[in-house]
């Protein structure tokens, strides 16, 4: 329990109730429900960065890509979506885009561009293409023209193959040499009798017979040999011929289904891409019209007639293919506006998919698939800059596409070398996007500071505002989006009150009772909670209760730890004091975040002071559990008191300040005045009131300055005294800046009216002290002294008395020394 | 081996080497379904032709035009071992898939008395001759002036069909003239046998089909010349009325799997 000291002064009376949560009047709002209310989503104090966001969607030049940074709920997606949507009604609906074969070199794929909607147009022309040709090939190949000509050069070449067979059997029956057959090939011998000649009877010829039948033989040996070799070159010229003729006949009907094809796209192609592209279909088709008579031989007798049958599906057709990657077929009326919730990078670049064929995967230009980059070509492309960082190699893709403005797909196999198999180059499709990038400020900065191609490439950026100016024309603009907003949900509508109940939430969340938070889908939480309310009593409105008790639940289910502390410190577990007073102890007041709810809770602080070389020790920072914004603030005041007091003597002091039970560590300068409050009670030997806590930062003049989580703070020692029963002794010291961020709970603002709680606002620590000890702080006269008794004096005596009392211990220490003649 | 019935056709085909017989086959192949077949082969190893092989120096020619040491009798003999077993295989194939009986043997001698001795009681003896060059020719039926509507003809027009090849009918008649038919559908006409083989020797012919019954071809010697120059199989019919009186030789038993047919 702290001593009780007399106070000359009384504690001041604080602010009043009205500077404490100036709420909203729901009569100046203009409506009973929001039902009056048309409900229009019109963005609220983005100004800065819808003007960010329609430049970016409006200029024409490349790498003015944009980053929109804000925190969640401010309504940056919704924002951009129609801004986009809006800017992309303006312009030109996008060309399609398609890949097609490369004949010459198949793993090249050509991309080919087509007026917007042509593409599937252009796909259906040709697989109707290979359809009809599929039944007018086979035909031809059936008909009488054709095997009439095949028949003529079967004869032809069968004649040439005979004839010389012909005249050398000829030659070989007038030289009476027998032509022989055997397993292995043809023999000659000569004839006796009509007979081949047997071995002993060649034997026993003369020689000059023997050699004369040699001779012979060999010579009718080499030209049989000759005829033979002959063979397979005139098979080489029969399969010419054959080829030629089926070329001739397949050019015929090929080029005019061809021609027509090239007729009816001429007008609407804007290159000669596509008539280049239908030259290579006729001569592939062509030179490969058997392919056309694999599927007549393949034709099973089903139920379906050949006719109808849909050749162009079958695999050896493939070649024909036309791969539609973007096709903009008439449903849409605008460039695109793409979203891509997982911008891997297959589904932003696109992908070459693979099959298994006998064991092994292959792939072919059908097997391209676009990504989110293609589709949005044109237009706009809208990714989480999150998320796109999060995938490998995505960002890296998206840059080289974005520099090269081309398309470029590769696969992330191909990227790490692990691709072992076939793959494709497919031609780079052109791109023309804007790209949008949704995340928050530290990515921004790290984006902005650790990539250097980052900040070329987005050059705009659209910083979302987390508040806007609490005027009356944004206070009604805001009733109208939070109605908008009601109504985009399908909730039930509000009442005034409740819209009102609503604002005051915006400004509590702002921190500051001159701004509305923009977060407004924190706002929308609440109201869908207030909706399930009202639902639950059954009522046709939201009202003003339903969001207090959506506000009052959403704390409740946040604030087990806050009810765990505040029972620990009533069990005086922990201790604080709320009563009475003590020399170097006052009550600081810290803000704890756990995920969004935030609360309140004192700690005791403490200083002792004693003689020694100058040196103020904070025990937070020596055993690491202090930040370095708590250790500036520390050193701050400590810069304070040694330029403030005793400026003749040498500093003299050894103080020690703590957070008494604080383990878990501390940081931010929010209590330094407090702390300056501890020292100088210390130094001064005059007890702080224990029912005054203390929150706001110094700087070395001894202002004491603004700090954040004040409606926290207040609240946290509030309710701590008003567990233990409010004397009417109880406040918060705050500093003065403070005060235009008030937005305190009703139960505060009822106590201070009762007259039970005060809120001081300060504005040096000159005035927190006179609050806090009830004594003057005293002002240096122009003799440099300070009022007799006032606080101000009693820290300097202290100060100099240790700086006396230092100078005669030195004084004590060297004089025996001087008395036995040392020198 | 399955006694023929009545409704089948017996056929025998008679080949010096597999190269021959498979030629046949195909052709057979074609028009298997039209018929009822009873299938016959022998593999003859021609004596007189293969003695050649032992003349010092002799050389051979392979079918693609390369001169080569002609074999030694070994080598024939592994060579006709190998070429009995995939002519079998192939002849039991070809049974197999049309439902009929089979049978096959190898003798030694003679090809063209060979085949005749064994296919005397068959109706269509095909004396085998391999393709030597891929150009399909046509299907030629040699007959007497009198016989264009046989039997024969309408095997030959069916064997035609079957093979997409065209169609020719080469008439020996004793008009004295040589003149070409007016159509596809008539015969060209030879005023001799002689001067028919000497326009077939320069024709490119698939096969030939010819009725011994019935002329002009009647004899084992016009047989051989027929065959000689028309460098194809030939589809002999009417085999009773060859001159020569032939003798059984002993048949090979089929492959096992055929035992009991």
């Amino acid at each position: 329990m702290a001593n009780s000291v007399s106070q000359n002064l009384p504690l001041p009376d604080g602010l009043r109730p009205e500077a404490l949560r100036p709420e909203c009047d729901p009569t100046s709002l203009g409506f009973e429900t929001t039902d009056a209310l048309a409900a229009r989503f019109e963005l609220l104090g983005q100004d800065r960065a819808v003007d960010a966001i329609k430049l970016s969607a409006g200029i024409r030049h490349k790498d003015f890509n944009l980053y929109v940074l804000g925190h969640e709920g401010t309504g940056r997606h919704a924002a951009v979506s129609n801004l986009l949507t809006q800017a992309a009604a303006a312009r030109p609906i996008p060309c399609d885009w398609v890949y097609v074969n490369n004949f010459e070199t198949p793993h090249k794929p050509n991309a080919m561009q087509l007026p917007s909607g042509m593409a599937g147009v252009f796909r259906s022309a040709m697989q109707d293409l290979v359809d009809d040709l599929a039944n007018e090939i086979p035909a031809l190949f059936e008909s009488e023209e054709y095997l009439t000509q095949r028949r003529a050069i079967e004869e032809e070449f069968g004649q040439r193959h005979e004839e010389p067979i012909a005249a050398f059997a000829e030659r070989a029956r007038e030289e009476n040499v027998a032509l022989l057959r055997t397993p292995m090939g043809f023999m000659l011998a000569a004839m006796v009798d009509g007979q081949p000649i047997k071995p002993d009877v060649y034997e026993a010829l003369p020689d000059d017979q023997k050699e004369e039948i040699d001779t012979k033989i060999e010579r009718l040996q080499d030209h049989l040999s000759a005829v033979l070799r002959h063979g397979p070159q005139l098979e080489k010229e029969h399969r010419q011929r054959i080829e030629a003729l089926h070329a001739d006949m397949a050019e015929r009907v090929v080029s005019l289904r061809v021609q027509e094809l090239a007729d009816r796209f001429r007008e609407t192609s804007r290159d000669a891409d596509m008539l280049e592209y239908l030259k290579q279909v006729r001569e592939d088709m062509t030179s490969n019209a058997e392919l056309f008579l694999l599927s007549k031989r393949n034709t099973s007798n089903g139920p379906f007639p050949e006719a109808i049958r849909k050749y162009h599906r079958e695999p050896h057709f493939a070649r024909y293919a036309v791969n539609v990657m973007v096709s903009h077929d008439g449903a849409e009326r605008s460039a695109p506006v793409i979203r891509e919730g997982l911008p891997s990078l297959a589904h932003l670049t696109g992908r070459i998919e693979h099959i298994s064929e006998m064991g092994a995967l292959t792939t072919n230009f059908t097997l391209l698939k676009p990504g989110a980059l293609h589709r949005a070509n044109g237009g706009y492309l809208v990714l989480d800059a999150h998320r796109l960082l999060s995938e490998p190699f995505a960002w890296d893709a998206l840059k080289h596409c974005l520099q090269n403005q081309s398309i470029a797909i590769t696969s992330l196999a191909d990227r790490l070398s692990l691709a072992s198999t076939t793959t494709l180059e497919p031609d780079p499709i052109p791109l023309d996007v804007r790209v949008v990038l949704i995340g928050d400020r530290r990515l921004h900065m790290l984006l902005t500071l650790l990539d250097p191609e980052f900040s070329d490439l987005f050059k705009l950026q659209a910083d979302f505002e987390d508040d806007v100016d609490r005027s009356a024309r944004n206070t009604r603009l805001l009733a109208r989006l939070v109605a908008s907003c009601a109504a985009k949900d399908a909730l039930r509508p509000l009442t005034a009150a409740a819209v009102a109940g609503l604002l005051d939430h915006a400004v509590r969340l702002a921190d500051d009772s001159k701004k509305f938070t923009l977060r407004i889908g924190a706002l929308s939480d609440v109201m869908r909670e207030a909706d399930h309310y009202a639902t639950l009593a059954k009522r046709k409105h939201i009202s003003d209760k339903d969001i207090s008790k959506a506000i009052e639940q959403a704390d409740r289910r946040a604030s087990r730890i806050q009810d765990r502390l505040r029972e620990a410190v009533n069990r005086k577990t922990i201790l604080i004091d709320t009563s009475g007073a003590a020399v170097g102890q006052v009550n600081g007041l810290s803000v704890i975040g756990i995920g969004n709810h935030r609360f309140g809770r004192p700690s005791r602080i403490t200083a002792r002071v004693r003689m020694g070389a100058g040196k103020l020790v904070d025990i937070e920072r020596e055993v690491d559990l202090g930040g370095p914004l708590h250790s500036k603030g520390v050193l701050i005041l400590g810069a304070y008191l040694a330029s403030h007091y005793a400026l003749d003597v040498p500093a003299s002091l050894h103080a020690s300040l703590v957070f008494e039970q604080s383990y878990g560590g501390v940081d931010g300068d929010s209590a330094s005045s407090a702390e300056l409050y501890a020292l100088v009670s210390a130094l001064s030997g005059v007890p702080i009131r224990q029912g005054i806590a203390v929150t706001g930062s110094v700087n070395q003049n001894g202002e004491v300055q603004a700090i954040g989580g004040v409606n926290e703070k207040i609240e946290g020692f509030f309710d701590t005294c008003k567990a233990r029963r409010l004397t009417g002794q109880q406040g918060v010291l705050i500093p003065v800046s403070n005060v235009d961020h008030l937005m305190l709970r009703r139960d505060v603002v009822k106590a201070v009216e009762a007259g039970t709680f005060r809120i001081i606002p300060v504005r040096t620590i000159d005035q927190g002290i006179e609050a806090l000890t009830g004594r003057k702080a005293g002002t240096r006269a122009r003799n440099g002294a300070f009022p007799t008794g006032s606080i101000n004096a009693l820290v300097e005596a202290r100060l100099r008395a240790f700086a006396e009392t230092r100078r005669r211990f030195g004084d004590r220490t060297s004089a025996p020394d001087r008395q036995e003649g040392k020198p | 081996m399955t006694p023929p019935s009545g409704d089948s056709t017996r056929i025998t085909v008679g080949a010096g080497s597999f190269a021959d017989a498979s030629a046949a086959l195909r052709l057979i192949e074609r028009i298997i379904h039209d018929l009822r077949p009873n299938l016959g082969g022998i593999l003859v190893e021609e004596t007189t032709s293969l003695a050649v092989c032992d003349l010092p120096n002799q050389r051979l020619v392979s079918p693609s035009g390369q001169v080569v040491l002609a074999p030694t009798r070994a080598q024939i003999a592994a060579l006709l071992e190998a070429d009995a077993r995939a002519f079998r295989q192939s002849l039991a194939k070809l049974a197999d898939r049309a439902g009929a009986p089979w049978t096959f043997q190898r003798g030694a001698g003679d090809l063209i008395q060979m085949s005749l001795d064994t296919g005397a009681a068959s109706d269509i003896v095909i004396f085998a001759h391999r393709n030597i060059h891929p150009v399909a020719g046509k299907i030629v039926l040699l007959s007497s002036s009198t016989a264009t509507q046989s039997d024969v003809a309408a095997m030959s027009r069916m064997l035609a069909q079957r093979t997409s090849a065209s169609h020719m009918m080469m008439a020996v008649d004793d008009s004295g003239e040589t003149r070409k038919g007016p159509g596809a559908a008539h015969p060209d006409h030879f005023a001799t046998l002689q001067k028919a083989l000497s326009q077939l020797a320069r024709m490119n012919a698939q096969a030939v089909l010819v009725d011994l019954s019935r002329g002009p071809v009647q004899s084992a010697e016009q047989l051989r010349s027929l065959i000689d120059v028309a460098r194809c199989p030939v589809f002999a019919f009417g085999m009773a009325s060859v001159t020569r009186a032939l003798a059984h030789t002993t048949h090979i038993p089929p492959s096992p799997a055929r035992d009991g047919q």
